[in-house]
């Protein structure tokens, strides 16, 4: 059971970091970056690189593959989605469905198609309570909790933090009061790529950075976003942690024996299928999201 | 404006879908970049010559398996250069034209498709993975064009048809012989961990009847998808038995991220068998796998040894697989039945090479295919990892 609670919170972590930017990035530009999710194998390719080329530490690398994605998502915002977004949301949608493909086939051709593991020693992992927690374990669910609380620290209390919350809720308005719309965009697009990138380190470190990485991603993010409500960050925090929570408990539950019958486990190559219920079962029942935050927006 | 969202929300899910369709193959299936983009390490022409007898390789130069293929390809350099130094075939040089499966079907097959419409190959050897072999080699038969499998062992291989052959023994006796070798070693309950794929059902299958006919225990079966960055859960699974050997093949660096998170689960505490063990631990890290014993091709026949001075003499280091040795063996094979037919027509060479492969002797030992074309005897040998280097397990 223990077990259970680590990994989902690892899980949970990484899928935060990556479904916040997404929700973000949806509510204030009104329209839904599927290359967002790609920003994280970026991310860990980018702090690889730095790594490798200039013979970084792992720290200064990481931040640099970070910052970098950051502004990548800000330069692809401006030149790119910007434009497309006017048109209508569905076109910037299909735009960036291309771009996400055009970024896989971008480090598909740097970097190889094998997954690499970041520079990490290798260490037995800790064990208590019938569990095993790796180092790395401890230092992502640390570092993801830190970021997340500054996040919402940031959004909540500063006065950027309250333009962002103003342009998500009505961008017209806020611009007609004399907030800067397209400066807090660009800030927005900043962040958000940025931790997603870092998500993506933190799930290299875990595992490895793979070319799959984002594609793997894609359904439990969205799924995340659209339970928590479009444009709630908070929310698709929360999403998150009950999608990894469920995804891990179900491969956990024996239902062979709660049945009385031999021991039967869900196959593991079904815990895929899960952000895929969740989210089928959410369009149907409550498209605004489980939260219900959605519907204060205009 | 809740329809608008609506709508939104409806067409971000299709999206969704839409990508995973198109990336559901895994691998590299997300394959963009066209093969002249390839890193190619040993610099060997890629291209058709004028004036030679041009033969085809699909093997995994990139992707999960690239260590091996890059050996592989070494296997097929030095064949040829020995082939070209007796004067090649049918009076002219000999040349392979090597092309990137990137360790994925669909690419193997677009290299393959390559090799027989631009290069008219009568012959293509390859690939690694069986679950790449047994699309080319089906490929390869409906074109009418020779297939040689240097390295992939499901027991499927043996049903593609009259135009593939294979210079490795499949895996309908490799199966066996592991659940002896663990058997052997007091191990009486073992965990099991394959690739889903033909190769991964095939040895699994062989090993099960063996194993469990001999009074072994199969504690769990776990077949993994290919590609992932991820084996915690299937390693969870994998312990809950208490088996007393985990029993494992996977591709290089899919076995490094098992071995790892293996290590860092405390499951290396016990006794780890690796089935095709220079293939599991030639990407690993090397604390990761201290220790482990497993099962190999025994690379090396009585025949060998100039094969073995060459490589050493060419590359300056020892086998970096145990896997070269079977693309040399293919290549001589080819060129052997090729000279024979006397000419350089598909049919011809096929029907050659089922005459000169009935007594045939190979860098890897004798080699003596049965009616379908497969290497009826492999030697196997015993293995263990010690800093680094597979030595002879006592």
């Amino acid at each position: 059971m223990f077990q259970v609670l680590i990994d989902s919170a690892v899980r949970a972590s990484e899928l935060s970091l990556v479904a916040i930017g997404l929700s973000l990035t949806w509510g204030v530009a009104k329209f839904a970056n599927i290359a967002h999710v790609q920003y994280a194998p970026l991310g860990a390719y980018l702090a690889l690189l730095f790594v490798n080329m200039f013979a970084l530490g792992l720290v200064v690398g990481a931040i640099m593959g970070i910052l970098a994605t950051g502004l990548i998502g800000v330069l692809l915002y401006r030149a790119f989605f910007r434009r497309l977004v006017r048109a209508s949301s569905a076109t910037a949608l299909i735009g960036s469905l291309a771009i996400s493909i055009v970024i896989t086939a971008g480090i598909q051709t740097a970097a190889g198609p094998s997954p690499r593991p970041l520079p990490l020693p290798i260490l037995p992992g800790i064990a208590f309570g019938g569990a095993i927690i790796t180092r790395t374990q401890l230092i992502v669910i640390a570092i993801a909790t830190t970021v997340i609380i500054m996040f919402f620290a940031g959004l909540m209390l500063t006065k950027v933090g309250r333009s962002i919350r103003c342009v998500m809720a009505n961008a017209d308005l806020a611009e007609a009061s004399g907030i800067d719309t397209a400066r807090i965009k660009t800030h927005v697009f900043f962040v958000s790529g940025g931790m997603a990138a870092l998500g993506g380190v933190l799930l290299a470190m875990d595992t490895t950075v793979s070319l799959e990485m984002g594609t793997v991603l894609l359904l439990p993010v969205v799924a995340a976003v659209i339970m928590g409500g479009v444009g709630s960050p908070l929310g698709s925090v929360a999403a998150a942690a009950i999608l990894a929570v469920v995804e891990n408990l179900i491969l956990d539950i024996d239902f062979g024996s709660l049945l009385g019958g031999e021991t039967t486990y869900v196959p593991l190559n079904y815990s895929a299928a899960i952000g895929f219920v969740a989210l089928i079962l959410v369009m149907l029942l409550k498209p605004q999201g489980i939260f219900g935050f959605g519907g204060r927006r205009a | 404006m809740r329809d608008l969202k609506r709508t939104a929300t409806a067409a971000l899910g299709t999206a969704a879908l839409a990508t995973l369709a198109a990336c559901g193959g895994g691998g590299g299936s997300a394959s963009v970049g066209d093969d002249e983009s390839s890193p190619t390490a040993s610099g060997e022409s890629k291209e058709s010559k004028q004036g030679a007898v041009n033969l085809g390789a699909v093997l995994p130069l990139t992707g999960a398996s690239a260590t091996i293929g890059e050996d592989q390809r070494r296997g097929i350099d030095l064949a040829v250069e020995q082939i070209n130094e007796n004067g090649g075939v049918l009076g002219k040089d000999l040349n392979v034209v090597v092309e990137d499966s990137q360790g994925a079907a669909a690419s193997a097959l677009d290299a393959a498709r390559k090799l027989v419409s631009v290069d008219n190959a009568p012959v293509v050897i390859g690939e690694y993975s069986s679950g790449n072999t047994v699309p080319l080699g089906q490929f390869l038969q409906r074109q009418g064009i020779v297939h040689i499998n240097p390295g992939s062992s499901s027991p499927e291989i043996a049903d593609i048809g009259d135009m593939s052959f294979s210079t490795i023994g499949l895996d309908t006796i490799a199966g066996q012989f592991t659940a002896d070798a663990v058997y052997e070693r007091g191990y009486e309950t073992a965990a099991f961990l394959v690739p889903n794929n033909s190769y991964g059902e095939g040895v699994l299958k062989t090993f099960k009847q063996q194993y469990e006919e001999i009074g072994g225990e199969i504690t769990s079966e776990i077949l993994y998808t290919e590609g992932q960055s991820d084996y915690r859960s299937e390693l969870q699974r994998l312990a809950e038995g208490d088996p007393a050997v985990f029993v494992y093949s996977a591709y290089g660096q899919e076995s490094a991220i098992i071995n790892k998170q293996a290590f860092e689960m405390g499951l290396s505490d016990k006794p780890w068998f690796g089935i095709y063990l220079s293939m599991t631990t030639s990407d690993s890290d090397q604390a990761t796998v201290e220790g482990q014993i497993g099962m190999d091709v025994n690379y090396i026949g009585p025949d060998g040894q100039s094969y073995e001075e060459a490589y050493k003499e060419e590359y300056g280091e020892d086998f970096a697989s145990t896997f070269s040795g079977y693309t040399y063996d293919a290549v001589m094979l080819a060129a052997e039945s090729i000279e024979m037919a006397g000419s350089a027509e598909p049919e011809e060479v096929a029907k050659a090479m089922a005459e000169v492969g009935k007594d045939f002797s190979g860098a890897t030992g004798e080699i003596s295919l049965d009616e379908d074309g497969q290497r009826t005897d492999q030697p196997y040998a015993v293995l263990e990892y010690q800093g680094g280097d597979l030595v002879p397990a006592p």
